[in-house]
């Protein structure tokens, strides 16, 4: 099953989620808000636009093409996707934290979620393992694994990036949200990761620079992509602001994790309500 | 069954050989390595080569594309040498294998003094009492050929994640056939109920020879039990071989922190078997010696010997 919707549709999809993001967070008491606004542009494309097919009345539906939140702190992100596709009602979504199997960070105990995901750098070593499967079995699907910039510390990321990048895993894209923030601050001030797309290239990556809220570059991006049936593994490093969306959150570290009430949360409403009627009716 | 003599071969290829033949019935099986060889694994390679992936020198990619092939249908085996395919990835262990519940096989040479020249890097002394600490994960350790060849069938077998010790060259039998049901866990050695020595792997045939110098010092009948199957620990299977033992030694080539004896003196507690209890292993320690195996473990007391020695102090100090 796959959504085709427009750019104008994405766009505006891009904001009705991020409400919700808003909310669940809000009801939940807290939550990753920042990351998960980083990537959920390209999230929308991914799930909106037809670059992944799933089925959410068959979550393991055998010929699905498998997407990974190796960046598992923005699972409300995706969690508020897969409620809207349908994979689980979004009441169900406002469970978050309240007792229920939806956390901060996802397990593959919940519909349309692949693997567990919260300690980072694991996703890549498991999509590298899914996009070999498929290529033992001769499957065509697509494997996409989500990684954040500060995951990219880990060495287990660069043991997969070489691994993939031998073996010729073309099937797989690698897609880091590079908001250039850890907890800490920056990360070119505490611990440099420029030059970051020589760094995926000389791993022997077909590497691609994106921007992470542009609706349109991103079609097109995955579009080219798609095309393709041979070659390298892909990296896919996309320029995103932490907190995008909000304005008060953009580009601050200390968005990354906390509650949002009272008269933020009432702000960050109104601006995406604002944002939202740009397109017409919510 | 028919008697099998497979004392002559190394335990490697007891299990590869058994692999391979199962990997030709299955074509769901596939094995990584982690650029560790064995002899028989070279015709898997052959015949197989590409369900036979040399991983390299990368633990942790390693265990995730484990987690990534089984999450697409494959039984997966991962091999390498004991510290590194348990304590360098137990993170990986837990989360992208036994939280899933993933069929992935951790199939680990080096238990205890094996590579005894090589400093405490690789010695097997703490990597069981790391993955017993998994949830989900099984846990197993042979001692002898037929428990080797068993856990390459029980891999497949079952499901789940589990972490399989197997030894590097020659074990003496216990058994005459493959006719043990391993899904019991644990199994009698030698009878004897006056004290029971539990103990599990390679060391436990120390364990039998210190029986045999023990019930010729002091008459006592003394049996021992290979606790081949750690985890989940087999309960009941322990309540009816312990029940009635006397004294109760447990006897592990490993840290005794987390360990066997560990973990055998909280099921005796919980189970209100209350005996005399004697944990022989290895104290907190790093062991930079380095000789053969034997030497090793008579550097930390663990040859037959003078297992019945520490045994024979302890008995006259408790009677």
């Amino acid at each position: 099953m796959e959504q085709q919707y427009s750019i104008f549709e994405l766009k505006k999809k891009a904001v009705e989620i991020r409400l919700s993001i808003l909310d669940a967070i809000a009801s939940a008491g807290k939550g990753h808000i920042g990351g998960a606004y980083s990537c959920n542009d390209i999230l929308i494309v991914l799930y909106y636009a037809g670059f992944l097919k799933v089925n959410p009345n068959d979550p393991l539906w055998p010929e699905r093409d498998r997407f990974l939140l190796s960046k598992g702190h923005a699972g409300v992100g995706l969690y508020a996707i897969l409620a809207d596709l349908g994979f689980f009602t979004v009441d169900e979504l406002n469970t978050l934290n309240k007792g229920s199997m939806f956390g901060e960070h996802p397990h593959h105990i919940v519909p349309g979620i692949e693997a567990v995901s919260g300690s980072l750098g694991h996703g890549l070593p498991i999509a590298t393992g899914m996009a070999i499967a498929d290529k033992l079995d001769h499957k065509n699907r697509q494997t996409v694994v989500m990684m954040g910039d500060g995951e990219c510390y880990e060495g287990s990321v660069w043991e997969a990036a070489n691994f993939a990048s031998h073996n010729e895993l073309h099937n797989l894209w690698a897609i880091v949200d590079r908001n250039g923030l850890i907890t800490g601050g920056s990360t070119e001030v505490i611990n440099k990761l420029e030059p970051f797309a020589d760094k995926w290239a000389s791993f022997g990556w077909d590497v691609f620079n994106v921007d992470a809220h542009n609706i349109e570059e991103l079609v097109a991006l995955f579009s080219n992509l798609k095309k393709r049936n041979s070659g390298p593994p892909v990296a896919i490093i996309a320029s995103s602001v932490k907190g995008k969306g909000v304005s008060f959150m953009e580009d601050q570290a200390s968005w990354h994790h906390g509650g949002i009430a009272g008269e933020n949360y009432e702000k960050a409403r109104t601006e995406l309500m604002n944002t939202l009627n740009e397109y017409g009716e919510a | 069954m028919a008697e099998i003599d497979w004392s002559a071969e190394d335990m490697r290829d007891v299990f590869f050989d058994r692999v391979y033949e199962l990997a030709c019935e299955d074509e769901r099986i596939v094995f990584l390595s982690v650029d560790h060889g064995a002899f028989s694994l070279e015709k898997f390679k052959r015949d197989m080569p590409d369900r036979y992936i040399n991983t390299t020198i990368a633990e942790q990619n390693t265990i995730g594309l484990a987690a990534g092939l089984a999450l697409s249908g494959k039984i997966v085996y991962v091999y390498g040498i004991a510290p590194f395919v348990s304590l360098r990835v137990l993170e990986q262990i837990s989360i992208d294998l036994a939280a899933m519940n993933l069929p992935v096989n951790i199939v680990s040479v080096g238990a205890g003094f094996t590579y005894s020249t090589d400093g405490p890097t690789h010695q097997g002394i703490q990597d069981l009492p790391a993955v017993m600490t998994v949830p989900n994960l099984s846990v197993f350790n042979s001692s002898d050929p037929f428990s080797t060849r068993a856990f390459a069938e029980i891999a497949v077998r079952e499901p789940g994640a589990k972490y399989i010790r197997i030894e590097k060259g020659n074990l003496n039998t216990f058994f005459k056939d493959m006719s043990h049901d391993y899904s019991e866990g644990v199994a009698c050695i030698r009878d004897g109920t006056d004290l029971v020595i539990v103990s599990s792997g390679a060391i436990l045939h120390e364990a039998i020879a210190a029986a045999e110098l023990l019930q010729n010092e002091t008459g006592l009948k003394v049996g021992v039990i290979d606790l081949y199957r750690p985890k989940p620990l087999p309960i009941n299977n322990l309540i009816s071989l312990l029940g009635t033992a006397e004294r109760i030694v447990t006897l592990e080539e490993g840290l005794l922190g987390g360990g066997i004896g560990q973990t055998i003196g909280a099921f005796l507690l919980e189970n209100k078997i209350f005996r005399p209890f004697l944990r022989i292993g290895i104290d907190d320690c790093f062991c930079f010696e380095s000789g053969d195996r034997d030497w090793m473990r008579s550097q930390y007391n663990l040859n037959a010997n003078q297992i019945a020695k520490r045994v024979s102090i302890w008995l006259s100090n408790n009677e």
